[in-house]
């Protein structure tokens, strides 16, 4: 009655980045499927070779499809991300085109018996059918990452990290009763997905954020998610006080965090982060 | 041309490219035989 229940409906969150839904590449997993049962049926029957050509075509059309799916993936992630995996070097989707397009060329030349030219036409079909679907690989015109000294891999596992991170924290501020503290947490997680914003948008800035992104964020989501494990048993007026002091600790770093990535100082930063490090240990929630 | 009409031409021609091979492999001695029959190359004169 007084807003939505614990379980029910989620809430709509634009700054969620949470994996968004994908193509799966389903359809290319999905079609090829008759020609492994023909391929055992011609097999039963005794006709070795068009038995091979359906079974050949139907693995190459697992494989087309894996690739595929691969490509839709590392473009998924590109468009979330604004930055391209540096793998996606490799065509993942022209390959797989390609691929899809010999195994029904040669399940059509030696599986069902078509004749040479109509086979290839139907592989050239399916190759351009699949470029229509899937569309082809994304361009690189993310910056030079190997110039400004981190890679795109990088860069993406530690946004990555940062996110199962957020997601713990969120889950554990779930799990606390108090608005006021709720409220706080939330506005924690939106800082920090305010500074994995500038991080993408300037790769560079990772060099000033990576301590914040993995040893610090570590430490809040360590401290939160003990907080809402402990007042789950009872409320404490100490260790409540204690967690106000570390949220309190754990904003201002965040608002500096985001001005420091601004104005690109390094050093004071770090020595922050380090104090502040001694000082969760210190409160030790 | 249009993102979603392209999309739907392309699983289009999937469907029928990668179909087509199944149905032509499944009914593929079905066919000939019809065929066969049709022409009346190797039809049998039955008495």
């Amino acid at each position: 009655m007084n807003g939505p229940k614990r379980g029910g409906a989620k809430k709509y969150n634009p700054d969620d980045t949470r994996r968004m839904p994908q193509s799966r590449a389903f359809l290319l997993y999905l079609l090829p499927m008759p020609m492994l049962f023909l391929a055992l049926w011609r097999m039963l029957g005794g006709n070795g070779g068009s038995a091979f050509g359906f079974a050949a075509g139907f693995a190459l059309c697992m494989l087309a499809a894996t690739l595929v799916r691969k490509g839709v993936g590392i473009e998924s992630e590109a468009k979330r991300r604004k930055i391209v995996r540096r793998s996606s070097t490799v065509p993942y989707k022209v390959i797989g085109a390609g691929v899809l397009g010999v195994a029904i060329f040669l399940s059509a030349l030696m599986g069902a018996g078509i004749p040479m030219f109509s086979s290839l036409m139907l592989g050239l079909a399916s190759v351009v059918g699949c470029v229509f679907v899937y569309g082809t690989d994304p361009s690189r015109n993310s910056p030079d990452m190997s110039a400004i000294g981190v890679t795109s891999e990088e860069v993406l596992e530690i946004l990555n990290e940062a996110d199962t991170k957020i997601l713990a924290i969120e889950a554990a501020r779930d799990r606390i009763h108090n608005v006021e503290l709720k409220d706080r947490l939330k506005n924690i997680t939106k800082g920090v997905r305010e500074i994995m914003g500038i991080v993408e948008d300037d790769p560079r800035d990772l060099r000033r954020a990576r301590k914040f992104l993995r040893t610090y964020l570590d430490g809040a989501q360590r401290v939160t998610e003990g907080y809402a494990d402990t007042h789950s048993y009872g409320d404490d007026g100490e260790l409540e006080d204690n967690f106000r002091n570390v949220l309190g600790t754990i904003e201002r770093v965040i608002e500096e965090q985001k001005g420091k990535l601004l104005e690109n100082n390094l050093t004071e930063l770090d020595v922050q982060i380090e104090v502040l490090q001694l000082q969760l240990e210190k409160e030790g929630v | 041309m249009p993102e979603k009409l392209k999309k739907m031409i392309g699983v289009l021609i999937l469907v029928c490219s990668i179909g087509g091979v199944s149905c032509v492999g499944a009914l593929g001695p079905s066919l000939d035989r019809i065929t066969e029959g049709s022409s009346g190359s190797k039809a049998k004169v039955v008495k």
